[in-house]
């Protein structure tokens, strides 16, 4: 499942990365930090992730940087809530 | 940090820094007291100069891509009166307190909302109230906006300026009128016509006006048509804006509902705003900032609305935004006018949201102007701090750097807004993507947080 979740990560950056896109995503590439995406960016990969994975809607509190910096950390944040759902 | 930087998707111009959420820098009734204590001291003294900004929130239309805190004039006549009160009083508890004695005023600018559309004796009532409480003996620039039917009247545009008023601005937008008419823009091209007349009729010399790109059903040609006409006006000065599809908006479910043949996307944006430059530059108008254009006769005064953003800037009215570098005060009054009027009646400063600004964030602020500013000294900001990010922006044809200034390329004048957003801090970031990610899910405008065309 974690590898489905970070491939989905990469797959959309790479299609909507507003740098460089030679850049090669690799599972702890830093997106935000970096600025491969910005705000609306990160917004926009949010209301994707809903979507694909089924979330209703993520947590205000959990739309932090670390969250949601790299495709490992954002794939860890879906886990959690799919993991929520089951229970 | 990889070095190879291609922007590929431009982003809107930033102008404040850092920015104000509701959601997250609210301030509470029982702790604005504390908040406002910076009030009992004198301003430091400083090089920066003290501007004034004035918010009147009436508008006789509402324009369907506007995201500033106003209210239809004719649903709120009754409310005219009490408002203008407001206003001054507002001013009045300022001017009670210590930190503006002694401080001379450089700008004042009206904006809103369309201020024109205040009666004469209004308007004068407003500025009695500044020049009687505030130090304005040095003030150079009085500037006052209106739209296409407001600007019209010859006679009170003359009493306005027997009153210390200098300048004035329109907001012109297009001059397509079927793009007027889908963008709710109710004035026509006759009226900027009408307009033009009258301010020139009363003499009074400097004027700007607004322009608008990006927008729906708006192509290359019409910009250049736009720019066109424009010069053949004469404005001193030119403000073009990026028309953004914010989510939640009337304009993005008029855009859902099919109503416009042919939507913005990031190539034919980069397009018109390179047809804006073009064609500005071609008129002989030199780019002065990221997003305007000057006559050649009239460059940006010293003391003039264009050095705002690096100036101190208190802001009376609905929605006014208030940003002092001398105090690091960053906050913004209520998006709303019963409850503005509400807080002044009661003694209160009308605050809404508001957050201290470290030094460190002043530098930060400083250093993302420089896209706007085109070029600051490097004794301007701290250039030490910011040299390894400017290397980068620099090996990438973005940013250049003298042995005493820094400034953008021209390739980087096409991707201020980006430059800008490079230099943004990861807390800032993350800041405005919580304030974003917020607005999104209470179905609130992105700008203040607020239900302004949602
Ligand atoms: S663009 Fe100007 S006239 Fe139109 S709604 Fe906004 S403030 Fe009012």
């Amino acid at each position: 499942m974690k590898n489905e979740i970070i491939a989905a990560v990469k797959s959309f950056v790479s299609a909507k990365v507003v740098y460089n896109e030679t850049v090669k995503i690799e599972d702890n590439t830093e997106l935000w930090k970096t600025g491969l995406i910005d705000s609306m960016g990160v917004i926009r990969l949010i209301s994707h992730m809903q979507e694909v994975f089924e979330i209703e809607e993520f947590d205000y509190n959990d739309i932090t940087l670390d969250n949601f910096n790299t495709p490992n950390s954002i794939a860890d944040l879906v886990l959690k809530y799919k993991t929520q759902i089951k229970q | 940090m990889n070095d190879t930087i291609d922007f590929k998707e431009k982003l809107t111009n930033f102008y404040r820094y850092p920015s104000i959420c509701l959601f997250q820098d609210g301030i509470k009734k029982d702790t604005q007291a504390e908040y406002m204590s910076f009030l009992d001291k004198p301003r430091i003294k400083t090089d920066r100069q003290q501007m004034v900004y004035i918010h009147i929130p009436f508008c006789s239309y509402l324009c369907n891509y506007c995201p500033f805190y106003k209210v239809p004039e004719r649903s709120h006549t009754a409310m005219i009166e009490p408002f203008v009160k407001a206003l001054v009083k507002e001013i009045e508890m300022y001017a009670e307190r210590g930190f503006f004695k002694g401080v001379k005023i450089t700008n004042i600018n009206w904006g809103g909302g369309t201020p024109m559309l205040l009666g004469t004796e209004h308007i004068i009532t407003i500025l009695d109230a500044l020049y009687k409480n505030l130090d304005c003996s040095e003030v150079g620039v009085v500037s006052i906006e209106g739209d296409a039917f407001s600007l019209q009247d010859k006679d009170k545009l003359k009493a306005l300026k027997a009153h210390g008023v200098t300048r004035t601005s329109m907001g012109i937008q297009t001059f397509n009128e079927r793009l007027r008419k889908k963008l709710g823009v109710l004035p026509d091209v006759t009226d900027v016509y009408k307009s033009v007349k009258a301010i020139e009729r009363a003499d009074f010399g400097e004027w700007g006006c607004d322009i608008l790109y990006n927008c729906p059903d708006q192509n290359v040609t019409e910009i250049r048509y736009n720019v066109d006409r424009i010069a053949e006006l004469s404005p001193w000065v030119i403000d073009a804006y990026d028309l953004n599809i914010s989510p939640n908006t009337k304009l993005q479910k008029m855009v859902d509902a099919g109503k416009f043949n042919t939507i913005p996307n990031n190539i034919s944006e980069i397009n018109m705003f390179q047809a804006l430059m073009e064609g500005f530059e071609g008129h002989g108008y030199p780019q002065t900032r990221s997003v305007n254009w000057n006559n050649p006769e009239h460059m940006p005064h010293e003391n003039g609305i264009l050095n705002v953003f690096n100036s101190d800037l208190i802001s009376f009215g609905p929605s006014g935004r208030t940003f002092l570098y001398s105090t690091g005060k960053n906050y913004r009054n209520h998006t709303n006018l019963e409850k503005y009027i509400e807080d002044i009646n009661n003694g209160l400063f009308p605050l809404e949201a508001g957050n201290d600004v470290t030094q460190t964030q002043l530098e930060e602020r400083d250093i993302m102007l420089v896209p706007y500013f085109l070029e600051r000294k490097k004794t301007d900001i701290n250039y030490s701090r910011f040299k390894e990010k400017i290397d980068i922006m620099a090996h990438n044809d973005y940013m250049y750097t003298t042995d005493d200034s820094v400034g953008i390329t021209e390739k980087g004048k096409m991707w201020a807004g980006n430059i800008q957003y490079f230099f943004h801090s990861d807390d800032e970031m993350g800041r405005m993507a919580k304030s974003m990610f917020k607005s999104i899910q209470e179905k609130k405008n992105l700008f203040n947080q607020d239900l302004m065309n949602v």
